[in-house]
């Protein structure tokens, strides 16, 4: 009798394991997000930094879209392509068609792209055309919103002239050189401010 | 093309002359949500996606870097619901009729016409937007769609919609603020065991400048090195 007991009590915690297995098989939760930053995470990653020349910016949609050509080790031009926002966004935040001008000196970092030379703009250094003038610091994607890499530039520069931070996506700070040599001395190496 | 631009301009016509009156009821019976919003960039997904065998397979399958067609050519329209959560800071227009109400999107330049009249009226054809129609429940707008071509909820993400899926969006006004209150509610058991509830508010913006879409694409996003100077001059020649 005893044994029968066990013998039920044992198919009965098996039915219900069973059972709970087949119900966490059949609801499998994906939580959110989670899938686009593991599946983005190679993309993020790979970052590359250069200096070059604005070559052309134009205000398009969903992309907006900046040529730059940067000066190789060779002494050779590579031109890139880099995607920024939409220009329904970026017109909304204050930029427009002369916010970025052709022949200007700037310093980039990209998200890179699968295509050998294109890429999303993660922040861009628009130096002043003189050591006197200002430079300008963009950042946009995988900086924009509440990131600790934004609330670091936020605390140590001041915003341009012009441009809605409202909309908490990319920021334009101003940068004189002595804010700018400040940063690279707190955060070392290549545009390492805007570096995890 | 031609009806699209007709419709954007009565749009734009109707716009102006309802925005004045857009927080006023011309009727006792329903609001008029007429006028111009923004969507606010933060939206409320659900903490969980309770995905089906099938759901789970096509999400682990579905690689957005690859199968969002719109990393092929910027200018594929984005569908029913993704463009009603796209994050891009965009305006929707809402034109309220006896007959129909139109959502006329900034994104896409895109134009739902919700059957507000005929409820009981079917489509067989599928298209990104699908087929709407609507109803006033009390004061809250209902809007209900099929023949959707599917994809994904939300763009670049894996979450499935299929076919199949039924698209509930309701809109509301509260506590006397012309925001619009967004719930949308996807029915899709061929993906999901629960319905997935997404929220988003609409800022009521009649100020807020409308941008032609315009759609450039700048090619797709896998390829062998671009010819930069070629871009170049397709760029400058717009």
């Amino acid at each position: 009798m005893i044994s029968t007991i066990h013998n039920r009590d044992f198919i009965l915690k098996i039915i219900l394991a069973v059972a709970i297995y087949a119900l966490t098989i059949i609801t499998q939760p994906a939580e959110s997000h989670h899938s686009f930053a593991q599946r983005m995470a190679g993309e993020l990653q790979s970052v590359e930094i250069f200096d070059g020349y604005i070559d052309l910016y134009r205000l398009l949609n969903p992309h907006s879209a900046l040529i730059v050509n940067v000066i190789t080790e060779q002494d050779e031009i590579d031109g890139w392509l880099i995607e920024l926002s939409s220009a329904s966004t970026l017109r909304r935040e204050g930029w427009h068609e002369t916010f970025l001008q052709s022949g200007e000196r700037v310093s980039i970092a990209i998200l890179a792209s699968t295509t050998p030379n294109r890429g999303r703009l993660r922040a861009l250094l628009v130096h002043g055309k003189t050591s006197e003038e200002v430079s300008r610091l963009i950042v946009a994607y995988g900086i924009r919103g509440d990131t600790p890499i934004m609330n670091r530039l936020q605390e140590r520069l001041s915003r341009c002239p012009g441009i809605e931070p409202r909309l908490n996506r990319g920021e334009c700070f101003i940068v004189n050189s002595e804010a700018l040599n400040k940063l690279e001395d707190e955060f070392p190496g290549k545009m390492g401010y805007i570096m995890p | 093309m031609p009806i699209k631009m007709a419709l954007s301009s009565v749009i734009t016509t109707c716009l102006i002359i309802s925005t004045t009156a857009c927080i006023t009821n011309t009727s006792p019976e329903v609001p008029v949500f007429s006028g111009r919003y923004v969507g606010e960039l933060t939206i409320v997904e659900p903490e969980n996606y309770f995905l089906t065998n099938h759901g789970n397979q096509t999400f682990n399958n579905y690689d957005p870097n690859y199968e969002d067609p719109r990393q092929w050519d910027d200018c594929e329209p984005e569908g029913v619901p993704a463009i009603l959560l796209t994050p891009a800071v965009a305006t929707l227009d809402i034109i309220s009729e006896n007959k129909t109400v139109l959502l006329h999107y900034e994104r896409d330049d895109a134009i739902r016409i919700v059957n507000m009249h005929n409820t009981n009226s079917k489509s067989d054809h599928k298209s990104v937007l699908g087929y709407s129609k609507g109803r006033w429940e009390n004061n809250i707008l209902v809007v209900e769609t099929t023949n959707l071509n599917g994809g994904v909820i939300i763009a670049q993400t894996s979450y499935p919609i299929s076919t199949n899926a039924h698209v509930i969006e309701r809109y509301w006004r509260e506590n006397g603020s012309a925001d619009l209150l967004m719930e949308v509610v996807i029915e899709d058991p061929v993906n999901y065991i629960q319905s997935v509830i997404i929220k988003r508010k609409w800022i009521w913006a009649p100020n807020a400048p409308r941008h032609p879409w315009e759609c450039v694409s700048l090619g797709p996003r896998h390829s062998e090195s671009l010819d930069i100077e070629s871009i170049k001059q397709q760029l400058e020649a717009l």
